[in-house]
This record gives C-alpha cells, structure tokens and sequence, in this order.
C-alpha cells in the first residue's frame, strides 16, 4: 500500500522520476472522471432530490429586511413591501419557469412593466433585480450590492416600494431557486433618509421624460404606461395567490447532500492534491539533481493556484 | 547562464502576471457563469501557450511537454466546468 502510494504521489525509479498522478495518462483519466462527474451528478441530481440536491433557505421577509439594512446604511430610506409589485415579481418569476427563459424580457418579448402594469401598480419608476441558484438570503443581497448596476436599483432613491418573489422550479434544465426583486415608485418623489435615519422632506424632481435602459434598471417616464400593451401573464388560480405577500413566502430545502459544497469540496480537494504532489515532486528532483524532460512545475502550480483561488471566490447563483 | 537566469525571471514574471490578470477577470464575472467560464478558458489556453513558447525558446520543447502543458488546462478548466455543472 505504502509502495502504490509512494509510486503516485513521489517521484521514484518505478514512475521513471515522476509521480505517477502527474503522467499524461493519469491526468487523462482524471480529466475523464471530472466530466462523466459532470454529467452524471446533475442527472442523479434530477431523480434523486432529496439526497444530492441545492440546500436553501431563501425568505422573502429575510430579503426585505436586508435590502432595507443596505439601503439605511447608504442613508436612504427603507422600501415598502407592496402586495401589488409582490404579485408582480410572483408572474415574472412563474412566467420564467413556465417559458423557461433567464432574461429580464420574455423570449415573446413581455418587459418586467407588463407584470407591474397586470398586477394593478400605477407606476412612475420601477425596476428589476434577478437571482437564481443561491442558497440563502444574504448571498442574493450581497450579489446585487456586488454588482455595480444591482446596486444602483437597489439603493435606487426613486423607488419608494418593493415586492419579492421566491419560486423554485426547473429553468433552461436546472433545479433551481429564482429571486424576482420589483421596484416601484406612485409618485415622482424621492425619499432620502438621513444618516441619523430620519426622514428628510421629500425632494420634489422634475420627472424623466426618456426611458433609460441599462442592464437590469429600466426606468419609463411618468405618468403611466400607455406604450405597453398589457400582455395576459399566463395565470394559474391555484398557483396564484389572494395575498401574494405572503404566498412565496420562503424556498427552504435540505437534501442529504447539498450538490455545490460535493462539488466545491471535491474540486478544493483535486486541486490542493495536484498542488502539493507538484511541490514535492519539484522539491525532491531538484534535491536529487534528477535530469528530466518534462514541463516546468512552478508554471503548473500557479495555474491551479489560479483555479483554486478562482473557486473559491466565485459566487454560487447568478444574477441578472 | 546570467542570461538564462534572466530570462527564466522574466518568464515566471510574466506568467504571474498573466494569471494574475485572469484571476481579475474571473472574480471580475463572478456572478456571470458564461462569462465566468470564458474567462477560464483564456487563462488556460495563455497558460498553455505561454509554457510551450517558454520550452521552445529554451530548445527543450518536446511532444510530450506539449501534451502536459494541455492537459494541466485542461485539467484546471473541467474542474470548473465540473464545480459549474454541479
């Protein structure tokens, strides 16, 4: 056993001089294992939920409370949840499983205004955040607050009110949770809040004759919508709700195994391993003096330290 | 051999940058998978290119360096698509 271990892991006579891990061949199969993982685990994933499966714990009221802590903490003052605008984000987030579409705009073309406009909010600004495949709450928060143009819809002075959906469901072929995050604002004032959290009086502002369009902000002039022709959300009774304020309330699931810390574990796990058998495999053939014509070491262990460090920064879910 | 020394200092300098820039990119699309993955992808194939230019200039280039240079990408890229995937 300790032979088998030495013979892959350290150079040696019997691996000519190079851990056997680090040989064309192995690496092949090991690439091999990692895609066949790929496509295996998500399938497994599929059929067997409750055992490899993404675990969650998303709440709407969780959502709400920090959007409202970022936005106090940039002196702004906190949103409003709006039964309408909940609505809303409860259509777009039902119309994105049922067409199977990830984009701010329904591959037929319906904008997020057609949900807000179907769903009773007279709007003057609105706007649209989207999140899918996070685990909980505060990682959906702090990757909008992340990201530049998230950020500026959600410390948005324009928007007085706020609704959330949380909807979990198959998209574009994944078990996935989605966040729909809808903004609006009635009137043409902007609430600002002081550091001292006390509310200044309103700011009147002249209204905004363009629509400005950005990647996940899109602001339509007062007073209302006569450019849109409402489209009919597909609507299903049972999934909709009498007070959608409380209808997606929370997406809570435990599987046994949760599949993106399998995934993250195994990779940090291959990876480390590749970086330390490298390191010694380096070390002892310098010590050695042992001439061999293989690639340099150093290049391939910052490589996969760039991989490693890349893995583990990246976020989880994605957002739009 | 001074100007060798030289030389490896240069490459290694420039390959830290390289990844350096491609770990910018990659926390840079963070919350982008596509891009994210794309970003992978052009760090790998530098990565690899950048290594096999070094071994050619030091006439030590051989098939087998070649294919060791592709596999390590290649290696660094299924580990992402495989963490993506999951």
């Amino acid at each position: 056993m300790r032979k088998v271990l030495h013979h892959l892991f350290f150079p040696k006579e019997s691996n000519n001089y190079r851990a056997k891990l680090l040989h064309p061949s192995s690496l092949l199969v090991i690439i091999v294992f990692c895609l066949f993982a790929s496509l295996f685990l998500p399938t497994f994933q599929k059929h067997h939920p409750e055992i490899l499966g993404v675990a969650t714990n998303i709440s709407t009221e969780e959502l709400v409370a920090l959007t409202n802590q970022k936005r106090i903490e940039a002196g702004l003052a906190p949103l409003t949840t709006d039964g309408q605008l909940t609505n809303a984000a409860l259509q777009k987030a039902q119309n994105m499983l049922a067409k199977g579409y990830w984009a701010h705009n329904g591959p037929d073309g319906t904008t997020p205004w057609v949900f807000i406009a179907n769903a009773g909010y007279k709007y003057v600004y609105a706007g649209e955040n989207l999140a899918r495949g996070f685990d909980t709450s505060s990682a959906v928060v702090d990757a909008w607050i992340a990201s530049q143009s998230h950020k500026e819809n959600l410390l948005s002075p324009n928007y007085t009110d706020v609704g959330f959906a949380v909807l979990s469901g198959t998209l574009t072929g994944d078990e996935t949770v989605l966040v729909v995050q809808m903004f609006g604002n009635k009137t043409n004032q902007k609430p600002l809040l002081a550091k001292n959290e006390t509310l200044l009086p309103p700011t009147p502002s002249a209204p905004i004759t363009t629509p400005v369009v950005s990647a996940n902000i899109l602001i339509t002039p007062s007073p209302v919508i006569p450019t849109i022709v409402p489209t009919q959300v597909e609507q299903n009774s049972s999934d909709t709700p009498n007070t959608p304020e409380t209808a997606v309330a929370a997406v809570v699931s435990q599987p046994l195994v949760n599949a993106p810390s399998l995934a993250k574990n195994i990779a940090v796990i291959l990876l480390g391993l590749f970086i330390v058998i490298l390191f010694f495999d380096m070390l002892i053939v310098k010590r050695n003096n042992i001439l061999r014509a293989v690639g340099h070491n150093i290049d391939h262990i910052l490589f996969l330290t760039v991989i490693l460090l890349s893995l583990l920064v990246i976020g989880s879910g994605v957002i739009l | 051999m001074k100007h060798t020394t030289k030389r490896h200092i240069y490459y290694h300098s420039s390959v830290v940058i390289l990844l350096l820039l491609g770990l910018y990119l990659i926390t840079m699309f963070s919350y982008d998978r596509l891009k994210q993955f794309v970003a992978i992808g052009f760090v790998a194939v530098i990565y690899a290119l950048w290594g096999i230019l070094h071994h050619y200039l030091e006439h030590t280039l051989t098939a087998k360096i070649v294919i060791e240079y592709v596999l390590i990408g290649s290696l660094g890229v299924v580990i992402m698509f495989f963490l993506i995937a999951v």
